[in-house]
C-alpha cells in the first residue's frame, strides 16, 4: 500500500491550450567568463516535454550566431524586441546565467540565474526570475552541466508560467 | 545568531546537512562501525555547515569587469536530539572566512585572502578529499583557471590549525596545477611545506629535551626514569633545547571519464612527512614537567591513495560507484608499540542504485576492509582479551593491545531512498529507510558505552559480539 503510494505519480493535471500552439523557444546561456551560447541539449530536452503536456508546439531554434547577437543587448525586453523581428509567434525566451558559488562538502555548489519570459504578438509578456542552486560531483562540470543540472526545477517553473501564459490568453 | 541571522538575509546562502535516527539495539552510538574506511553511509553522525556568500560587487557575464565577494561558512557535527552534543553552538565552528576578488590586475585569476583551500576532489563514498593542500592555511592565494588550466599558489601561517592554543607560527606554502584535455583527461599535481622556525624563550615552538628514551615518552616514564638515575634532582632536569621544524605534502590526480558507461574515474595520492608534535607532560610527586618530543616525532609519514568511479550502466536505471582505498603510515621513530601513525589500511565500497522510478530507488552496497598494525597487536577479538597484550599474552609492562594486528570488517547496508529531484547517486535530497549490518574480528567494533572488564564485580557482563546491526531513518541535502 505505502509502496503503491509511493510510485503512484502525485502530478497536477497541466493546463493546455484549446489548440496546438507553435512556440518558438530561444534559450541562452551567459556564462561570466566565456562566450554565450543556446542551452546545452539536455537543457531543452527536459524542456520539451512541459510544452508538449501544454498543447504548445515548441522548436528549439537558438544558434550559435543568435546566442551572440541575444547576449550582446543588454536586457530581456530588447532580446524580445531581436527574437519578434524572426518569430512573429509565440515566443519563450529562458535565459540561463550559471555562476560558480563555492565546494560545499565534496559537491561544487552552482548558482544558476533564470529568466523566463512568454509572449505572442503585442500582449504583454508574462515573466519569472529566480535562481536554483545545483552541485556537481565533479571539477571539470562547468557551465553547460550546471544549466543542464537545473533542468528539473526549471521545467517545473516552465510549466507554471504556461499555465499562466494560457489562462490569461484564453 | 542575531548578527548572523541578519547576515543571512542579506546574502546568498547555500549549505549541506545531514541528521539521522538510527536505532541500535545491541547497545551502540548508532553508527555501524567505528569510521569511514567501511565507507560513510551508516558510519557518520549528523552534520550540518551554513555557507553566506555576499557579493560586493556582482561578475558581469561575458566582461572582464572586477568582481568581489565575501564567504563565511559555519559547520559542524551535532543536532539537537540527534547526537550526545545536543545541537549545542559549542561543536559548531566559523571554518571558513574568507574574501575574493576577480579580474583585478590579471584576467581570469580569481584573489582570495583570508582561509585557503585548493583540492583535485572528493572521495564520495568515503567523504574523503586526499589530495588536498593549504585547508590548514590562512593566508593569500591566488588562482588563474581558464577551462583547460588551472593553477592555484598561497601562502601564509597554519599555526593555529597546527598548534591550537599552543600557537607558534607555522610558515606555509602550497600550489597545485590542474591540467583538463579535452574535457575527458585531466592531471594534477602539487604540494605543501611548512617551516616551523626556532624561537628562543618561546614554549610553544619546537624544543627537544635531551636524553629522552622513546620507550619512556611512551610508557609516560620519562621523568620517572630521570629521578631514578638523579633521585631528588628534579629541579635539574634537563633543559629543553630550540631548535626549529618543518614537514610537507605532495598531492597528486588523475582524473579520465565519459568512456560510454563510465561517467568518470577519480585517482587521488597524497605522501606527507606530518609536522612534529611540541610537548607532553608527565607529574611525578605533584610537580607537572613539560618533556619536549619534536625530536621523537618527526618521523611519521602517511601515503594515502584512493579511487572512485562511477558509472552509468543503464542510463536513468541503474548506477553503481566503485571505490578502493589504500594507507600506509609509518613511525621511524616508533618501532615498540601499536599507533595510528603505524598502520596499513585498506578497504572497497560498492554502491549499487537503482531507480524504480525517477524519485523511488533502491539502494545497496557493500564494503570490506583490512587495517594491520606494523607494531604487534591492536585489537581484541574476544571478550577474555583484555589483559592480552604482548604476544597475545598478559604483560605488565607490555606495550601492546589485545591479541591480534589485524582488524577485518565487511559491512552490507540497503534500502529504499526517495529523491525527490531524480535520479542519481549523488542527487540530493535524499531521504533514505536504510538497514546495515556489519562483521568484524574485532569483538564489538562500534561506538558503545559498554562495561569492559573481567572484574567479578562487574555488573553488567561482557558480551562476545561480531555482528552488529542499525535500522537508519535518515535525510542528506545540499542547498
Amino acid at each position: 500500500m505505502v509502496l503503491g503510494l509511493l510510485f503512484a505519480c502525485i502530478k497536477p493535471t497541466p493546463t493546455a491550450t484549446a489548440e496546438a500552439v507553435p512556440v518558438a523557444v530561444a534559450t541562452l546561456m551567459l556564462p561570466v567568463s566565456g562566450e554565450a551560447s543556446a542551452a546545452p541539449p539536455d537543457f531543452e530536452m527536459g524542456l520539451a516535454p512541459v510544452l508538449n503536456a501544454h498543447g504548445t508546439i515548441p522548436t528549439f531554434s537558438t544558434s550559435a550566431v543568435e546566442a551572440g547577437r541575444l547576449a550582446a543587448r543588454g536586457d530581456t525586453a530588447q532580446r524580445m524586441a531581436v527574437l519578434r523581428e524572426v518569430y512573429p509567434g509565440a515566443i519563450l525566451l529562458v535565459e540561463t546565467e550559471p555562476s560558480y558559488y563555492s565546494e560545499m562538502n565534496g559537491q561544487y555548489r552552482w548558482t544558476v540565474g533564470v529568466t523566463l519570459t512568454i509572449t505572442e504578438g503585442n500582449a504583454p509578456p508574462v515573466a519569472a526570475e529566480f535562481d536554483v542552486p545545483v552541485f556537481l560531483a565533479y571539477h571539470h562540470e562547468r557551465e553547460a552541466e550546471a544549466v543542464a543540472a537545473a533542468t528539473p526545477v526549471v521545467s517545473r517553473r516552465v510549466g507554471q508560467l504556461l499555465d499562466t501564459w494560457i489562462a490569461g490568453r484564453e | 545568531m542575531i548578527l548572523l541571522a541578519s547576515a543571512a538575509l542579506a546574502a546568498d546562502v547555500g549549505g549541506y546537512l545531514r541528521v539521522m535516527t538510527r536505532p541500535d539495539f545491541e547497545g551502540g552510538d548508532g553508527r555501524l562501525g567505528y569510521w569511514n574506511l567501511y565507507g560513510r553511509l551508516l558510519n557518520e553522525g549528523p552534520y550540518a555547515a551554513l555557507e553566506l556568500r555576499q557579493s560586493v560587487l556582482d561578475p558581469v557575464p561575458g566582461s572582464t569587469q572586477p568582481w568581489t565577494d565575501l564567504h563565511a561558512k559555519i559547520e559542524g557535527g551535532t543536532v539537537q536530539n540527534a547526537d550526545s552534543g545536543g545541537g549545542s553552538l559549542a561543536y559548531l565552528r566559523l571554518s571558513q572566512l574568507y574574501v575574493q576578488a576577480g579580474n583585478v590586475g590579471l584576467r581570469d585569476t580569481t584573489w582570495r585572502l583570508g582561509t585557503l583551500e585548493s583540492n583535485f576532489g572528493d572521495l564520495g563514498l568515503y567523504d574523503m578529499r586526499p589530495a588536498q593542500v593549504l585547508f590548514d592555511t590562512v593566508g593569500a592565494q591566488a588562482r588563474y583557471q581558464t577551462r583547460a588550466l588551472e593553477l592555484t599558489a598561497g601562502a601564509g601561517d597554519a599555526g593555529f590549525n597546527l598548534k591550537g592554543s599552543e600557537y607558534n607560527t607555522v610558515l606555509s606554502a602550497g600550489a597545485t596545477a590542474r591540467v583538463n584535455i579535452a574535457g575527458k583527461l585531466e592531471l594534477g599535481v602539487g604540494g605543501q611545506g611548512y617551516y616551523e622556525p626556532e624561537v628562543v624563550g618561546n614554549r610553544y615552538a619546537p624544543h627537544d629535551t635531551p636524553g629522552v628514551s622513546y620507550e619512556d615518552y611512551l610508557r609516560g616514564e620519562v621523568v620517572q626514569a630521570y629521578l631514578d638515575e638523579n633521585p631528588g634532582q628534579l629541579a635539574d632536569f634537563p633543559s629543553p633545547a630550540a631548535t626549529d621544524a618543518s614537514s610537507w605534502k605532495m598531492v597528486g590526480y588523475l582524473g579520465f571519464g565519459k568512456l560510454g558507461p563510465l561517467r568518470w574515474n577519480s585517482l587521488y595520492a597524497s605522501y606527507a612527512q606530518l609536522h612534529p608534535d611540541n610537548f607532553t607532560s608527565e607529574t611525578v610527586d605533584g610537580e607537572t614537567v613539560d618533556i619536549y618530543i619534536t625530536s621523537l616525532t618527526d618521523e611519521r609519514t602517511a601515503l594515502l591513495v584512493g579511487d572512485e568511479m562511477q558509472w552509468q550502466l543503464v542510463p536513468g536505471r541503474y548506477d553503481v560507484v566503485l571505490a578502493g582505498l589504500y594507507g600506509v603510515h609509518q613511525d621511524g621513530d616508533n618501532d615498540l608499540a601499536p599507533s595510528d601513525h603505524d598502520r596499513t589500511y585498506m578497504s572497497a565500497v560498492l554502491r549499487n542504485q537503482v531507480y524504480l522510478s525517477p524519485v523511488v530507488h533502491l539502494l545497496v552496497e557493500g564494503s570490506v576492509a583490512q587495517e594491520v598494525s606494523h607494531n604487534g597487536n591492536a585489537y581484541r577479538n574476544h571478550v577474555d582479551s583484555l589483559f592480552e597484550n604482548t604476544g597475545g599474552k598478559a604483560d605488565s609492562e607490555g606495550l601492546e593491545y589485545g591479541d591480534s594486528d589485524t582488524r577485518f570488517t565487511w559491512q552490507a547496508k540497503g534500502g529504499v531512498v526517495l529523491n525527490p529531484l531524480g535520479p542519481g547517486i549523488y542527487t540530493r535530497p535524499s531521504l533514505r529507510l536504510l538497514y546495515g549490518l556489519q562483521y568484524s574480528t574485532q569483538n564489538n567494533a562500534f561506538g558503545n558505552s559498554f562495561v569492559e572488564s573481567l572484574d567479578e564485580y562487574n555488573d553488567f557482563g561482557n558480551v562476545e559480539r561480531h555482528y552488529h546491526s542499525v535500522l537508519a531513518l535518515e535525510t542528506e541535502a545540499w542547498f
